[in-house]
């Protein structure tokens, strides 16, 4: 702090400093904010909710039914409740002008934009997560496949709002962005489903499913370390329209 | 020196003017070779044993969805360029490509399901490759989808870039866990294509799968020739170049 | 090589499979042609417009060199 930048590891290490608090400071400005709009966090779970409702309404009351659903069903729930919180997640930063002024700051863009797509996740991701459960009583699904499920949707969610937040910042600067937000981001979303889903299945089935853990994992660290560059890259090009 | 010819490309002019002879070649060659080889694949190549003539469908199916899917990456590759070296030309290429791929992904999954019919009995099987091409489909729309979406067409291109991009990165990924979703939820059935291919059902298949690159290359060429007439309208070259030929 | 039908009619039904192998095939050719023709007709339709843009211009300097005179 007192010495001007000479020992170049000085500099790093306070470059990585400033970077770290920029990091803590968007993460707790954005939770801040959604804590303040706490009408709006519950938006995706009440969906989730509705939509699981109609399913026993529409197709069939009888447990056996909606025990086989149950995995495919809740999976398809949350990413779509996922994705119609997307529109928000930088709707409101674009139009007063925030957004600029994070990609202008000398902080990396990709430190800032990772913090906002973390907290997305705490207040969509996360709930759904531990929601699911109930849920799954709702949708009787198997003893065995609650940890399964849980887990899923954890390590899941998580692509799902990197992902996503890619969409989001594509379209942040038209007006009309929501259903072609879903159009782009969805068949994106295509294995993740696939491996979230069949890991709840094999459980239920009585077979391992950390392969399909494993592989959740590996799609959770490959958009963490691509994401952030894709959504900072579509985020400047929205601020520059 | 040796870079000359990348940043001549950058100019439109110039590709409108190098690509002018080439066009009707292209274009009757890759004709000609479709022609003929359709020819030969509905009469002439001998009947598969197990499906019966039904299987003289994937001398459409096959060269379609490989050029459909070959159409995504030359439309990535094409918007990397434009991103990095923010050249207008290779913007152009990937708008015009995304078209082009789309409707010979729609051919793929036409024919893909025709041929279930007399194949499994039904025209809808979730099998790995319609599957797959399914979702290619959609990867096509929303990249068309999202350069219709803007007002400004440098903004256009620069999304539909990245999206194209971010879907390359997943076309593998996707194409891994649809096959690995398959076999998990349905176990040997008939392959709509067998791995050993006698040379004289072969040989026209290659020939078909050639003509269908080339015409794709036409088309891009094309394509991407009216693209720059539409968006240089204002110039005087392009203004010589049609008024006086007519 | 040698055709492998015996008569025309034969060639057309494939032993039943005749209607979805030449569905297929015409559906190829709808594809093909609307890739072939749409860069065509787009060249066709920028080159109208240009020519009417032209005929306007000159409509518009012949008028000008009337209300000058």
């Amino acid at each position: 702090m007192n010495k001007p930048a000479q020992d170049p590891l000085a500099v790093a290490e306070m470059a990585e400093r400033r970077s770290g608090n920029a990091f803590m400071a968007t993460l707790r400005r954005d939770l801040k904010l959604a804590i303040r709009h706490r009408g709006e966090l519950a938006n995706p779970l009440i969906f989730f909710l509705l939509v699981i409702t109609m399913v026993p309404l529409g197709v069939s009351p009888s447990p056996k039914t909606l025990a086989v659903l149950a995995p495919g069903m809740l999976w398809v729930v949350a990413l779509l409740a996922t994705l119609l919180s997307l529109d928000g997640l930088f709707r409101s930063d674009f139009d007063d002008g925030t957004l600029e002024q994070l990609l202008l700051s000398p902080q990396s863009s990709y430190i800032n934009v990772l913090a906002k797509v973390i907290v997305h996740w705490l207040t969509t991701g996360l709930p759904l997560t531990l929601v699911a459960p109930l849920l799954g009583v709702m949708m009787s699904l198997p003893e065995a496949g609650y940890i399964p499920l849980m887990l899923s949707l954890l390590l899941g969610t998580g692509s799902l709002s990197l992902i996503g937040a890619i969409g989001a910042a594509l379209t942040v600067s038209l007006r009309k962005g929501g259903l072609l937000l879903s159009l782009i981001v969805m068949p994106l979303y295509v294995p993740v489903l696939i491996f979230g889903a069949s890991g709840v299945r094999a459980a239920i089935e009585g077979f391992a499913y950390n392969t399909q853990l494993a592989v959740l994992g590996s799609f959770l660290a490959l958009a963490i370390i691509a994401a952030p560059l894709a959504i900072a890259g579509a985020l400047k090009m929205s601020v520059n329209n | 020196m040796a870079w000359q010819w990348f940043h001549r490309l950058g100019s439109p002019k110039w590709f409108y003017e190098k690509t002018n002879a080439w066009m009707p070649w292209l274009l009757s060659i890759s004709l000609l070779i479709i022609v003929s080889g359709s020819i030969w694949a509905l009469g002439f190549a001998p009947l598969d044993s197990k499906q019966g003539n039904s299987y003289r469908i994937m001398y459409l199916h096959v060269p379609a969805s490989i050029v459909a899917m070959a159409a995504y990456y030359v439309m990535a590759i094409a918007g990397a360029i434009g991103l990095i070296w923010k050249m207008k030309l290779s913007y152009m290429v990937m708008k015009v490509a995304a078209p082009i791929g789309a409707v010979l992904t729609a051919m793929a999954l036409f024919t893909g399901a025709v041929w279930g019919k007399p194949t499994w009995g039904t025209y809808w099987v979730w099998d790995a490759r319609l599957t797959s091409v399914l979702i290619l489909l959609f990867l096509y729309l929303g990249v068309i989808a999202l350069q219709e979406a803007f007002r400004e067409q440098e903004v256009a291109d620069k999304a539909s870039a990245i999206l194209s991009l971010v879907g390359t990165v997943n076309i593998p990924i996707i194409y891994k866990s649809v096959d690995w979703w398959f076999t998990l939820h349905q176990p040997a059935s008939i392959k709509m294509t067998s791995s050993s291919i006698a040379p004289e059902m072969l040989y026209p298949l290659l020939g078909m799968i050639t003509g269908f690159y080339i015409l794709f290359t036409w088309a891009l060429l094309a394509s991407t020739r009216s693209e720059i007439l539409q968006r240089e309208m204002k110039t005087k070259w392009v203004k010589q170049a049609l008024l006086e030929k007519v | 090589m040698q055709f492998r039908f015996e008569s025309f009619a034969e060639f057309m039904s494939m032993a039943g499979h005749g209607p979805y192998v030449w569905a297929c095939y015409t559906a190829a050719l709808i594809a093909i042609s609307y890739i072939v023709l749409s860069p065509m007709l787009r060249k066709k339709a920028i080159r109208k417009q240009l020519q009417r843009q032209e005929k306007l211009a000159e409509q518009q300097a012949l008028q000008a060199m009337e209300n000058k005179a």
